[in-house]
């Protein structure tokens, strides 16, 4: 439908008609004007043309506004004549028409008004508001037309499920209402919206048939529903799956309209007729005012998913066509919409457009390779000549917009080329362009199975190089894309990509295996340089382990995925110092670079097996301190597959010296002690028959006695030890100290220096005196105790006195135990005048070792000078004792012989036993040999009470030296208590009754 | 084929750093070529799960793709790590929280300091809780 037929039109009646009245007319449409519409919608600024027909001419069916335009320039022809033919006329018009009367002049108009009464139709043709006038009932026309149709379509869409229903009827319908909202300028997106709903009803029609044979829905309560409307499908719907004749591209033909109403078109022929006319229409709404962008690239946008529904819908409906038709179709369609975005520069490069460059050209893909027009075959075949020259038929005469490229190139394997490549790079470089690297990527995969055919590996090479990036990790995808990339490359870089390919778990072993016997292959035509690839595209690096020490050497664990066994010569390098920042060689040979393996452990050539394997690597001659770094597998001496470099572990070279150290248990003092020396050798190992040279400190004896000895040390080897056992006695200077540290000196060819050892002694026993007196005879006890928690056997004690004699008493001649909390007793009997010095010696025998312990003593003067006894009776009249009653105290002090001074006595009793009554203390003049004193005491408590204690100090009285008189003990055993520890009896006291 | 979740998350590199698949418990191991297509689908879906996270403010990107019967189903964490799901069912609530769960989870886990970013996730914890949240919002 024509949308010059679909025009408002005015109509013209009258003298007053001229060139003046009709150029004024055709300015109506030069203005845009507010269109307010009902049922809500918002208003719009449309402009609004019509068709000018004189009134017999005026076709029907149309909005139309009726004018009437009068000559009569004055007042009375209007009265005379002009009225009654103006009142003629409007009872001529149909009711609901708009109509207006333009009379020539202002004072005639001002006439007509009041007389017709119709203020609003009577104008004068001077009047400026004239367009509006007309605007605005043109409008109103429109409108209403508008508002009949709307009922109209909706009317009809509602019986849409209703037999004998049918699409075409009612697409013509709908496009009535399209075409006459397609004359408002400023209105084709209402336009738009009625072709769109065409389409939204059309592809649900498809929809819903494709459900036919699903219709029983199981509805969410479990019960079931039948569908009724799914049935089957409607009659007029089945018109569309009659075979295809025909796949033209987008364009206007009459044809098809006609063939749509009736039922009668192809799928292909109503989709194309609708798009076309919503791509018209998106044209027509492409005005500069409105947004560039965002109509082109719908057209683009529109596209894709119409070539998508249309490959389903022709599924769907099981349309018959000749293989490709689709295909060329869809093509075609494509290379149209491109076109058409070729006007609007920035749009090409839009991602619909892009998309739809890509679809395209999957497309032709498909058409070339079923007609034989990919390169690198023998070109087509006479079927598959016939073929094209049937699909470029079905093309139809001649595209309106463009497209010529496809008819030429289902003709020539050249063109057809060519526009791939057009289409594909086009494609690429927007998708690039818009940040779609995957989808560049995706295409540019494409683009090198295309490139192979054709014969350039190095481009499809370059592609898929490209395309792997974008997959890396996607394990199927990289194996997938790498399989690809492998047919296009030589050399090294084919090695690595078979290497690859054969170290992929992904794989079937077969297929793997295969491709390790293609490596093989390849290895041997490689030059010497070989190539360096990285190892973890093939071995997996599980641990390196440096094994320190005398010798370098590391473990290295590695896990193969290689299908088979391979020999190859491993190496480990050693970076001593940090890495130098300079300009690297750049290298030619892929990534990985091999790093500096001047210092380096390796080994035999060692044969790797599919798996985890674990081999050492030794050290290469002598090497420093320092870091692990690349681990390098050469595979035939041509393949080297290098690990980064990277710090793997320290290794280290110990230029350690031997140590010793010191094992023993407890060592004992003054008796013959063994204990180890245990040697380690450093990292040079120990000679045989080195020489050490031990040196003891004072107090410590060798061997044989002597301070120093020389052993000599058997061959020992890196980090083994040699224990050596040497004996010594201790002899430490002062009895008082219980452990004692020795410091060993030991020079030797092993150190540079002293090595010092300290061992540690302890004395086994110790020794105290205890002096006893009887009357005027002495005693003296010897403990000894066990100092070292050990059983020690004590044998033939021996007291030496500086002077006097000394006897012991009788003892057992057998060497007595000593028990580490039992301690021992020697006593002997003195005879001794003046102060005591005693050498104590005994033997110790400890497990069947003989020491010896010996001490001094010395003791001051001794001998007894006094003697003291005291005595407590019974008050004089009483016969015994008794408690609470006075008792005397008769205290004896002789003197052996005469001493110089005076005594002082003081009497100590325990306050809770006894009470002193009278004196406690008093001072005696020895002047006479004895003295008898009688004190009184009261004893408090009735039993067995012990004396009163008396003490008996040196008396010093005061003279000129000192004021007050002192008080001086006496040396032990001067003062004999005769009646120390005796007791009382004293009876319970009398109860006075 | 019905009811089988394929899980990726995708780094920064668009490598895939984990991988998982969820299948009803009936059915049969799935042949080498279609992990071969689901691969594909899940890479060529990167592309518009780009251009959708910047449309919208949600890390949940819904479905962005589909091929044939397949879905597309995205999640974008605020790292910009990109959590897919291929399916072929539709259970948009099921996934959202099986994709907030793993969220959790993988925060979690990077937070690990030995733990690097963007290389392969081996941890057994992981897969477990990966696993459990599969089961419970996406096969059950």
């Amino acid at each position: 439908m024509n949308y010059e037929e679909s025009k408002a039109v005015i109509t013209y009646t009258g003298e007053g008609w001229n060139a003046n009245a009709k150029s004024l007319l055709e300015a109506v449409g030069a203005d845009s004007f507010e269109w307010r519409r009902p049922l809500g919608r918002g208003p719009k600024h449309v402009r609004v043309e019509a068709a000018l027909f004189a009134a017999a001419e005026a076709p029907s069916n149309r909005p139309m506004i009726h004018t009437f335009w009068s000559a009569c320039t004055d007042v009375d022809t209007w009265r005379s004549s002009e009225k009654d033919r103006v009142e003629r006329w409007i009872r001529s018009i149909a009711a609901g028409v708009e109509w207006l009367v333009v009379l020539a002049a202002p004072k005639v108009a001002d006439k007509a008004r009041t007389e017709l009464k119709q203020s609003e139709r009577c104008i004068s043709s001077r009047d400026p508001a004239l367009l509006r006038r007309v605007r605005q009932m043109l409008l109103t026309a429109i409108s209403n037309e508008e508002q009949r149709l709307g009922q109209e379509v909706r009317k009809e869409r509602e019986r849409r499920n209703e037999q004998g229903w049918s699409f075409g009827e009612y697409l013509a319908l709908q496009e009535q209402l399209a075409a006459l909202l397609g004359t408002l300028k400023g209105a084709e997106d209402e336009a738009l919206v009625q072709y769109d709903e065409l389409d939204a009803l059309f592809t649900q029609f498809v929809r819903n048939a494709s459900l036919i044979g699903k219709v029983n829905f199981v509805l969410r309560n479990g019960k079931q529903q039948h569908l009724n409307f799914l049935s089957e499908p409607p009659p007029w719907l089945t018109s569309f799956s009659a075979p295809l004749k025909e796949w033209r591209g987008l364009g206007i033909d009459s044809n098809a309209r006609f063939a749509i109403v009736n039922s009668d078109a192809s799928l292909l022929q109503l989709r194309v007729y609708l798009f076309t006319r919503q791509l018209n229409l998106l044209l027509k709404m492409n005005q500069p005012q409105q947004s560039q962008k965002r109509i082109s690239s719908q057209i683009a946008e529109r596209c894709l998913p119409l070539l998508q529904i249309c490959s389903n819908e022709l599924r769907i409906l099981e349309v018959d066509f000749p293989e490709g038709a689709a295909s060329c179709w869809a093509v075609q369609v494509s290379l149209q919409v491109l076109h058409v975005c070729r006007k609007y520069p920035d749009q090409v490069h839009s991602l619909p457009a892009a998309t739809l460059c890509d679809y395209a050209c999957q497309k032709l893909f498909q058409l070339g390779e079923l007609l034989g027009l990919m390169p690198g075959g023998q070109g087509p075949s006479s079927a598959q000549i016939d073929a094209a020259l049937w699909l470029g038929a079905g093309l139809g005469p001649e595209p309106p917009f463009g497209g010529e490229q496809l008819k030429e190139a289902l003709g020539s394997p050249a063109a057809f080329q060519n526009l791939y490549l057009e289409l594909a790079e086009l494609a690429l470089g927007t998708f690039k362009h818009l940040g779609r690297s995957r989808s560049a990527r995706q295409l540019g995969h494409q683009l090198a199975n295309f490139h192979q055919l054709r014969g350039d590996p190095h481009l499809a090479a370059a592609y898929l190089s490209d395309a792997l990036t974008a997959v890396e990790g996607w394990p199927t995808l990289e194996i997938h894309i790498l399989s690809q990339l492998a047919e296009c490359l030589t050399g090294e870089k084919l090695a690595m990509a078979r290497a690859r390919l054969a170290a992929s778990l992904t794989l079937e072993l077969e297929v793997r295996k295969q491709h390790w016997h293609q490596l093989l292959q390849i290895l041997k035509t490689l030059d010497d340089d070989g190539c360096v690839m990285p190892l973890e595209e093939v071995f997996d690096l599980v641990s390196v382990t440096p094994i320190s020490g005398h010798r370098q050497q590391a473990n290295v664990k590695i896990n193969s995925r290689l299908p088979e066994a391979v020999l190859v010569n491993p190496s480990l390098s050693v970076q001593t110092s940090l890495p130098q920042v300079s300009r690297k060689e750049s290298n030619p040979r892929g990534r990985r670079l091999r790093g500096n393996f001047s210092a380096c452990l390796s080994s035999e050539p060692i044969k790797i097996q599919p798996g985890l394997n674990e081999f050492i690597l030794n050290a290469q001659g002598d090497l420093h301190t320092g870091h692990l770094s690349q681990l390098s597998l050469i595979m035939n001496d041509k393949m080297d597959f290098v690990s980064a470099e990277a710090r793997l572990g320290i290794i280290e070279v110990k230029k350690g010296e031997a140590t010793i150290s010191v094992e023993s248990g407890q060592l004992l003092a003054r008796m013959p002690q063994k204990f180890q020396l245990r040697f380690t050798a450093g990292t040079d190992g120990i000679e045989e028959g080195t020489e050490v040279t031990i040196k003891a400190p004072r107090g410590l004896s060798l061997g044989d006695g002597g301070r120093q000895i020389v052993i000599e040390l058997p061959k020992t080897e890196q980090g083994q030890d040699t224990v050596v056992t040497l004996e010594a006695i201790a002899t430490p200077p002062s009895a008082k100290s219980t452990d004692i540290e020795y410091g060993l000196t030991l020079t030797s060819s092993l150190w540079e220096q002293a090595y010092p050892v300290s061992v540690n002694f302890t004395v086994p026993v110790a020794a105290s005196v205890k002096l006893h007196t009887a009357m005027k005879t002495k005693f003296l006890q010897v403990v000894v105790s066990s100092t070292c928690r050990q059983r020690l056997m004590l044998s033939d004690p021996i007291l030496e006195l500086s002077l006097g004699t000394c006897t012991p008493l009788p003892i057992s001649p057998k060497p007595l135990t000593l028990d580490p909390d039992r301690p021992l007793s020697y006593i002997w009997q003195l005879e001794i005048d003046g102060p005591i010095r005693a050498k104590f010696n005994v033997n110790l025998t400890k497990d069947e070792v003989n020491g010896a312990y010996n001490c001094e003593f010395e003791l001051a003067e001794c001998a007894t000078m006094i003697f003291v006894n005291s005595k407590v009776a019974a008050a004089s009249g009483a016969e015994v004792c008794r408690a609470n009653a006075m008792c005397h105290l008769h205290l004896t002090v002789e003197a052996s012989e005469a001493i110089g001074h005076s005594l002082m006595y003081e009497l100590l009793a325990d306050q809770s036993m006894w009470a002193v009554c009278g004196r406690t203390a008093g001072v005696l003049n020895l002047d006479q040999p004895s003295h008898n004193l009688v004190l009184e005491v009261m004893p408090l408590t009735s039993g067995f009470l012990p004396h009163p204690q008396v003490r008996l100090s040196k008396y010093i009285p005061a003279n000129a030296g000192s004021t007050h008189p002192k008080l001086e003990p006496f040396g032990p055993g001067q003062v004999y208590n005769k009646s120390k520890s005796l007791q009382v009896h004293v009876l319970p006291a009398i109860q006075s009754s | 084929m019905s009811g089988c979740y394929y899980f990726y998350i995708v780094c920064h590199t668009d490598s895939p750093i984990f991988e998982m698949e969820f299948m009803p418990s009936a059915k049969e191991p799935k042949k080498e070529d279609h992990r071969h297509l689901i691969e594909f689908i899940a890479n060529a879906a990167l592309d518009l799960v780009d251009e959708h996270m910047w449309r919208t403010s949600n890390m949940y990107l819904k479905a962005v793709d589909k091929f044939n019967q397949w879905f597309v189903s995205a999640f974008v964490t605020a790292s910009n790590i990109r959590f897919l799901v291929v399916h072929d069912n539709k259970n948009e609530d099921g996934i959202k929280n099986f994709f907030m769960e793993m969220y959790e989870t993988y925060i979690k886990f990077s937070m690990n300091p030995f733990y690097k970013q963007n290389t392969p996730i081996k941890s057994i914890a992981f897969e477990k809780k990966a696993q459990f949240y599969g089961r419970k919002f996406l096969t059950s």
